[in-house]
């Protein structure tokens, strides 16, 4: 192997290193070690796994997926909340009130659970998804069942649908989220 | 009926290798060698192994005297009795058993 090679494995490893999660690294310093001691033609095989056993690890670690699962929901209730405003302001143009305010008073609701996703974690999403789709099941089971007539009650009742769908993943991805350490030991 | 302990085939390998010299600390290079696990499934299996308190690990000064000091394993004792239930039959140590990671 040339000097020139052999640094850039050594950089690779280094890599690795980095990449790993804080709470692995010393275990990616004892690869970093054990490099000098790889037999040359067997380095690059080597490095290639440190990288791979680096990524694995960042991935795979609970502060990575709390991460990611928070990101999402964050970001999902964002985007949902933004969709909202869009359809409210579109109904503000055929002077259709009620489903003004329905559109606003969602987005609203969902800025508040994602800041609050964001602010407390996945507590604050379960807090708040689980009464929400108590009472959006019931109004949808009311529309459904004809007890409160409405004009346009097809349309509540597919945006109640759209609503419950984003609420029962959040809940589900926070519920999921919020297990995944002690499933994450168990794990061999 | 005792429940067999769910460990890969891999992990098996790895413990039954650890297991030959129970007594003496070995490099990860060794290890991978002797088995035939790349770096890249051996590695994170040691984490694993070390994070259940099967294995112990520390760093140990090089015999060379030019080169870093390295990491070495052995099996603690609970390791050791997780080894001791392993069918060596169904495992076969080196160079059969390769790693899916490189």
């Amino acid at each position: 192997m040339t000097p020139k090679r052999n640094s850039l494995a050594r950089a690779c490893v280094v890599l690795a290193f980095k990449i790993a999660p804080p709470a692995r690294r010393s275990w990616f310093a004892a690869m970093a070690a054990e490099f000098d001691h790889v037999p040359e033609a067997a380095r690059w095989r080597f490095v290639a796994g440190c990288l791979f056993a680096a990524v694995t690890e960042r991935m795979i670690s609970p502060a990575f997926l709390h991460e990611v699962a928070r990101s999402v929901l964050v970001g999902g209730a964002m985007v949902w909340a933004a969709l909202n405003i869009r359809f409210a302001g579109r109904m503000s143009v055929t002077d259709t009130f009620a489903l003004e305010v329905f559109g606003y008073g969602t987005a609203l609701l969902f800025v508040v659970g994602a800041i609050a996703t964001a602010r407390f974690g996945y507590r604050a999403t379960i807090s708040l998804a689980a009464p929400l789709i108590a009472v959006l099941t019931l109004a949808a089971t009311m529309i459904w069942l004809g007890l409160s007539p409405t004009p346009m009650s097809k349309l509540y009742l597919a945006l109640i649908v759209e609503d419950l769908v984003i609420l029962m993943f959040a809940l589900a991805l926070a519920g999921f989220a919020a297990r995944l350490t002690p499933f994450r030991q168990r794990l061999n | 009926m005792p429940r067999r302990p769910n460990i890969s085939k891999q992990t098996r390998t790895a413990l039954l290798a650890l297991l030959e010299r129970p007594q003496d600390w070995r490099y990860g290079y060794e290890l991978m060698e002797l088995t035939g696990i790349a770096s890249g499934t051996l590695y994170p299996m040691l984490i694993r192994l070390c994070d259940q308190g099967n294995l112990e690990a520390q760093w140990v000064p090089s015999p060379h005297e030019s080169r870093p000091p390295r990491h070495a394993y052995r099996l603690t004792p609970s390791g050791m009795a997780l080894a001791r239930t392993i069918e060596p039959d169904n495992v076969r140590i080196a160079n059969h058993v390769k790693g899916f990671a490189l």
